[in-house]
């Protein structure tokens, strides 16, 4: 194919048409003709920032997103530079998952490599760039000190010594090699990843096989709150692969939504199951209505969960989510210890951050009462 | 081939490797290597793809003779096979002396 579509085009709705490839039901059709090359460019630059390669490469060989030769040679290839880092990191969660289960710390896969094998079609369709693993709260520590053992390096350092293991979202680290392993004890930071219950989290598995190894991840409706925690309080803005992994889940899998309710109950997550479905169906136009579906358009979020999400969208700090944190924490004594852990923390968690106790102290005290006062 | 004729080799992808097909080209990571993945093409992607069950070296070649309509010659699928055992990719059964 060598012609070109002549006219511009909208990137954003270009890049949402590739993230809805494949989906039954979606509204956005692929263009009929080869886009220019400058709009190609910039469809093509955002593929590859968002990780939709897989995507791409599957509507081109489907014969049905038309390209220039140019242009599928450049699909290809920014598609199997994200196929080989995906294996590559496959390789590396084997490992580390051997090393977790040699020292018996419980561990399941989360988000890219699972999702890949479980819920799309082809593995390919889902590239990732990171490995997400996920731990009990109780083995936390063994997890880091198991990774720290095996060369990776912690990016962050936790504030004070057992905070991480009570109340973070989790930990990064770096291999040698440069490739990212994210350590997971919630699936959240701030009120909404306090509230999960995370002991039902180890309750059931589902398994796939990597390289003849058995890699234990969580079952479909586990899947599918975390693929939504991710896609509404995982960044400012939600993007495409996080939505269109909650409406591959909904859509291809056998969501037990009695099931998925109780959970959203437990987790007290409901706005944010809710907001995620809305905006996957909105985003990638789909237009079969579900179930779950049709409940998040007629849910309505009561004035404290509207609160508790805009803590987590753009312009909110840090100190802001911890306040937020507070009060979703249960026990006085854990309130207490992770304000104290906050307010004080050791030295190297400062100099990470290269900023003083006082100055530390003055700043999260001036959000709190900037977010109290609603200003 | 006959179900009691266990001397001659049948190969079959290892199941060490970790792969993605991209229709076009395969990608291969086999265990031990250090980082370094391998593209398959043409016939080598075909041949890994027909591994996916175990194959002796007749069935190979008379698999593609029915998936692909072309006769290929048994020495070059003998070395194509080679190789990819050779890169840890594939696993022998029935050889002699296995």
């Amino acid at each position: 194919m060598t012609g070109a579509h002549p006219s511009g085009g909208d990137s954003t709705r270009l890049a949402r048409t590739v993230a809805a490839y494949g989906l039954i039901g979606s509204l956005l059709d692929p263009p009929e003709v080869p886009l220019g090359e400058r709009e190609f460019v910039r469809l093509h630059a955002a593929v590859r920032s968002q990780r939709m390669t897989g995507l791409l490469w599957a509507a081109i060989t489907d014969d049905a997103f038309p390209v220039t030769t140019s242009q599928r040679d450049r699909a290809l290839e920014s598609h199997l530079q994200a196929l080989a880092v995906a294996l590559v990191l496959e390789r590396l969660l084997v490992e580390t998952v051997g090393a977790f289960e040699a020292a018996g710390i419980p561990v399941r896969a989360l988000k890219g490599t699972a999702s890949a094998h479980l819920d799309y079609p082809d593995p390919g369709m889902r590239t990732f760039g990171d490995i997400d693993l996920l731990v009990p709260s109780e083995a936390f520590d063994d997890a880091v000190a198991s990774l720290t053992r095996a060369g990776n390096q912690r990016r962050f350092p936790q504030p004070r010594p057992g905070f991480d293991r009570r109340f973070s979202k989790g930990s990064s680290f770096r291999t040698p090699d440069g490739l990212e392993i994210d350590l997971h004890r919630t699936f959240a930071m701030g009120p909404f990843g306090a509230r999960i219950p995370l002991r039902e989290l180890w309750a059931r598995s589902e398994t796939y096989v990597l390289a003849g190894t058995p890699v234990h991840c969580l079952p479909v409706e586990e899947r599918l709150l975390h693929a939504t925690y991710h896609a509404v309080l995982g960044g400012t803005t939600p993007r495409l692969v996080p939505l269109r992994d909650v409406a591959q889940i909904l859509l291809t899998q056998a969501v037990d939504v009695g099931r998925m309710h109780r959970l959203m109950s437990a987790s007290r997550g409901d706005a944010v199951v809710a907001r995620a479905i809305r905006l996957a169906w909105h985003e990638l136009c789909l237009a079969d209505v579900l179930a779950l579906s049709a409940w998040s358009e007629s849910y309505r979020e009561d004035r404290q969960s509207a609160a508790e999400l805009a803590v987590y969208g753009t312009g909110t700090s840090y100190a802001a989510k911890s306040f937020a944190t507070v009060k979703a924490i249960p026990s006085l004594t854990h309130k207490a210890r992770f304000a104290f852990a906050l307010a004080l923390p050791e030295r190297s968690y400062l100099e990470e951050r290269q900023e003083g106790r006082a100055q530390r102290i003055r700043r999260g005290l001036a959000q709190i009462l900037s977010l109290r006062s609603g200003r | 081939m006959t179900a009691t004729d266990t001397r001659t080799p049948r190969y079959q992808r290892s199941d060490g490797v970790l792969w993605r097909d991209t229709g076009q080209y395969v990608l291969v990571l086999a265990p031990g290597d250090d980082g370094a993945v391998t593209l398959l093409g043409g016939g080598s992607a075909a041949l890994w793809r027909l591994l996916g069950r175990r194959h002796s070296l007749p069935e190979i070649v008379a698999a593609f003779v029915d998936h692909q309509g072309t006769r290929p010659a048994e020495h070059e699928i003998a070395d194509a096979v080679a190789d990819l055992t050779a890169r840890g990719l594939l696993r022998v059964e029935g050889a002699r002396g296995r």
